[in-house]
């Protein structure tokens, strides 16, 4: 792979920000996240003046919206609207090309730019001690390391440009002062790099073999992460137990790219009631019931909508005000799923969704092996379902 | 939500003697859910469906539960009645508690636990039933007739006979693969002079859109034009084409002088003047492995070329080499003795093999017994298999239906709608869905031909479809899930609403769409979220 090495000059956001004047005279608008004036968080913002891109930081510390969501709050079908740079997170960018398989966002003549990801901080932490974490972020822009970051970017496997199907790719050399990589990854982006002579034929092999070794580290990492949500997630207890503190507020769906329905059917009041008499009867026959009643139902649905889809992009953890591990638990799932269809998301705007088509020969490896289990788990837990039957008929 | 009643058949013995109807009885009395019970020995009876019909309207019931057979077997019968009692057919849930539980579940207790549970399904989800309306539309009584081989003439002239258009297609001239046999010239005569049958010559299907009773075919005719054709229901009749024995190891096709298929045998015979070969040897089952079934018409085929044979020289030497006589049927078998009779020999081979030695061609061949062969010939005729025409794939995606694994059109199904397929008012006949000799082709163009003037009678309005899906507009996020869900080409978006839409009319109801919305935006009328929940629960409660 070849591109353009540009040396870090000040901060690795400046030279970005650089970059990204050099590309804006080459298209009609950058979407790019940007400090807002409050100075204490970051937002979206479409940039048509050269000006305003000093406001702009495309790597924020923090991911309090996800950029493909913003990205689908412009609408559909901008028709005859003129180009789009969007600068996103890898994991950002495979929300956003989900989206797009979905109709949910025309991405027509947009153009997804995504950079090697040093993963974000906790908004709630963040907003704690801003400056704090503002100078502990430029410290991980150079090369160190932070424990302090989100649980899904450390065990993030798709930091830099794998699996995604982004146009133009930044990679980071980082250390100090670092350099910047520019690749192109489409023909669009070829085109756009040539346009503002962001082009380059430079060697960067040294940037792919550290993509490699980090690759390396972040998947020992998820595995680990994976083992521990396989013994915490097994069977309905343990899912229970994961989301037992969860209080209903539905933040983890309002904030998830791909949770695209206008209205959450859980959202939507009576349809999910039922008639008190019920209630009671189910009451009776199990000795009592939870409520609200449709805590489990809410996550187990949302996870079965979108567990195809899931990029482990943390958003849902994050909103979460009650510390559920919920993209721990979606993460751990959806690539379990992906893994059984072959698919991966945001890999390429044509691979078409599991869902949209029909393979005689497909899942019988899954069927065959009788389903998904954590190993060890299956056994254990029919066993003790069958214990409390036994024990509920005594009563 | 109504006065529910519930009817219980005996069915005779059958669910009396293995349910016990009376403590079913009792448990729903004690549920306090419907207005009354009612319970008789066989309700599809006369007697049976009067009494229902009575009972509602005299009790005043405003939902109906029937716990009797399979919907299969009398869904419609009681629907029938409820009707008769005044109510919409659809305030009505029908149990299966014979097939289900009478015939399925030997101990009488497990099977009266069981019957019990459907039945309290069936009332918690009737609760929640609500009229359906019937709709109807104007429908189209004329017919598209695509391919002009044996089939498709067929079809066009007994449409026409009861006095109905018919406009048929053909990608080149009427005749198709049977266009040299003695009869075929006056069908094409027969189709060309009839009034009622506009023949398009060498033209292409561009597009077909619509659906039963309302069918717009876009052709392309020779000159070029775009032609639009109007009609109610479509007879795909496109044919097969000949398997090709080029590069078949061990039968020299194309490498050989001598060695011919069956056609370019017979247009070689009629063609040449001079002298008659002193030996022919006709194979059998050429690409019979490749093709993976057995055609079933190319034995007679073979035999066709002996008889000509022998008919123009009694003294040439006629082999006949098969593995597997395949002659279903009397006319069939009568043909074989008649040939066997003429002097042809017929032998049964395991492994053949064709070579040319000298001025002649030798056919070495083994038998099952290990014994083994040749004979000399002048000339050695491959009877190859039928195979699916290359076209079938795109007229497949056009028509939307299935392909079956050889690339033939798949009818509905095989025993009970073998020319139907599953785009309603789309008939297949003759080769395109499946080898078919002439008998079978005509057979099958016949009953296309019923089933097109049985439906769509001129002036008659058709019936749709009330069991559908339908899209909640302010839920539709446009996503196009239920877009490539749906089977039927019902679901399609509408581009500038960004909504999901359902024809009504192509819609068969069978609820992909909702089971594959993420937004419950798509939803069967028969199958809600509150129903199929009351359902479940009462099941599993």
């Amino acid at each position: 792979m070849k591109g353009k090495r540009i040396p870090v000059d000040g901060s690795v956001n400046d030279t970005l920000r650089s970059v990204l004047a050099l590309l804006l005279k080459a298209t009609d608008a950058v979407m790019v996240p940007s400090r807002i004036p409050s100075k204490e968080s970051f937002a979206y913002l479409l940039i048509r003046d050269p000006k305003l891109l000093e406001a702009a930081t495309p790597l924020a510390p923090v991911m309090p919206v996800q950029g493909a969501r913003a990205l689908q709050s412009m609408g559909r079908g901008r028709g005859g609207l003129p180009g789009i740079l969007c600068v996103l997170r890898p994991c950002e960018a495979r929300a956003a090309i989900e989206l797009f398989k979905r109709n949910q966002v025309d991405l027509e003549d947009v153009l997804l730019l995504t950079i090697d990801c040093p993963g974000a901080f906790p908004t709630r932490d963040y907003l704690g001690n801003p400056e704090e974490f503002d100078r502990r972020f430029e410290e991980i822009l150079q090369g160190k390391q932070d424990d302090g970051l989100r649980p899904d970017c450390k065990s993030c496997v798709g930091f830099s440009l794998q699996e995604v199907a982004s146009d133009v790719h930044i990679g980071l050399l980082r250390g100090k002062p670092g350099e910047v990589a520019v690749v192109h990854r489409s023909d669009r982006g070829e085109r756009l790099l040539a346009d503002a002579g962001v082009a380059g034929d430079d060697g960067i092999s040294d940037w792919e073999a550290g993509v490699e070794k980090e690759a390396r580290v972040r998947t020992g990492a998820r595995d680990s992460a994976f083992q521990e949500m396989k013994g915490r997630a097994a069977g309905v207890d343990g899912f229970e137990k994961l989301f037992a503190d969860c209080v209903n507020c539905h933040n983890c769906m309002r904030v998830c790219p791909i949770c695209y329905c206008r209205q959450c059917f859980f959202d939507s009041g009576d349809s999910v009631r039922l008639r008190a008499e019920d209630y009671f009867a189910r009451a009776q026959h199990r000795g009592g019931i939870r409520f609200p009643g449709d805590m489990m139902q809410f996550h187990v649905g949302r996870m079965y909508h979108m567990a195809l889809s899931c990029v482990a992009c943390g958003a849902c953890e994050d909103a979460c005000p009650m510390d559920v591990p919920v993209s721990r638990v979606f993460a751990f799932v959806g690539a379990g799923v992906q893994e059984q269809f072959g698919y991966a998301p945001g890999r390429s705007r044509e691979e078409a969704m599991p869902m949209t088509t029909f393979k005689e020969d497909e899942l019988h490896a899954f069927e065959d092996a009788g389903g998904i289990s954590a190993p060890g788990t299956t056994e254990t837990q029919s066993g003790k379902s069958k214990d409390q039957d036994s024990e509920g008929k005594v009563e | 939500m109504g006065k529910i009643g519930l009817y219980l058949c005996e069915c005779g013995p059958n669910i009396a003697e293995a349910i016990d109807l009376d403590r079913i009885t009792a448990e729903i009395k004690k549920d306090a859910k419907v207005a009354g019970i009612e319970r008789f020995k066989l309700l599809c009876s006369e007697d049976g469906k009067r009494f229902v019909t009575e009972s509602i309207k005299e009790r005043g019931y405003e939902r109906v539960v029937i716990a009797a057979c399979s919907p299969k077997q009398h869904q419609a019968t009681f629907e029938q009645v409820v009707a008769n009692a005044g109510l919409n057919a659809h305030v009505f849930q029908m149990v299966n508690i014979r097939e289900q539980c009478a015939w399925a579940t030997p101990d009488k207790e497990q099977a009266t636990s069981k019957a019990l549970r459907f039945i309290r399904a069936a009332i918690g989800r009737v609760r929640y039933h609500w009229p359906l309306e019937q709709k109807e539309i104007e429908c189209s009584p004329d017919t598209i007739v695509i391919g002009g081989g044996t089939a498709g003439i067929e079809a066009a002239l007994r449409i026409a006979q009861k006095g109905r258009k018919v406009f048929l297609l053909e990608k080149d001239e009427p005749g198709g693969t049977r266009r040299d046999r003695e009869w075929m010239a006056a069908r094409v005569d027969a189709l060309r002079n009839n009034p009622l049958i506009e023949v398009y010559e060498h033209c292409k299907i561009r597009e077909l859109l619509g659906f039963f009773g309302s069918f717009v075919a876009h052709l392309e005719t020779r000159e070029g034009n775009e032609v639009q054709l109007k009609a109610g229901s479509v007879v795909l009749a496109t044919g097969a084409v000949a398997f090709d024995p080029t590069g078949l190891a061990g039968y020299g096709y194309r490498e050989l002088e001598g060695v011919s298929t069956v056609r370019e045998f017979e247009k070689a015979a009629s063609d040449a003047s001079d002298g008659h070969p002193k030996s022919v040897a006709v194979i059998h089952c050429v690409g019979r492995e490749k093709l993976g079934y057995c055609s079933g018409t190319c034995c007679v085929e073979a035999m066709r070329v002996a008889r000509r044979v022998k008919e123009a020289s009694a003294e040439t030497e006629v082999t006949e080499f098969y593995r597997d006589l395949c002659l279903p049927g009397t006319e069939h078998d009568r043909f074989y003795h008649e040939t066997a009779k003429t002097g042809v020999r017929f032998v049964r081979f395991r492994d053949i093999d064709v070579a040319r030695e000298g001025p002649g061609l030798v056919v070495r061949y083994r038998q099952e017994d290990g014994s083994s062969g040749s004979v000399v010939a002048d000339a050695v005729v491959l009877s190859a298999g039928v195979a699916a025409g290359p076209a079938n794939a795109e007229f497949a995606r056009m028509f939307n239906i299935p392909l079956d694994e050889h690339g033939f059109f798949q009818s509905e199904h095989p025993v009970l709608n073998p020319v139907g397929t599953v785009t309603e008012g789309v008939f297949v006949v003759g080769g395109c869905r499946g080898p078919a000799g002439a008998l079978d082709a005509t057979a099958q163009a016949g009953a296309a031909a019923g089933k097109v003037l049985s439906a769509l009678v001129p002036g008659r309005r058709l019936r749709l479809e009330t069991r559908t899906s339908e899209v909640a507009e302010a839920l539709c996020v446009g996503c196009g899930i239920c877009v490539a869900a749906c089977a039927y080409g019902a679901a399609t978006l509408n581009e500038d609403r960004h909504i999901a839409v359902v024809n009504e009319v192509l819609c068969r109801g069978c609820g992909n769409c909702a089971a594959a919305c993420p937004s419950g935006a798509a939803q069967h009328r028969q199958f809600t979220t509150r129903q199929m929940d009351q359902e479940v629960t009462q099941i599993l409660r």
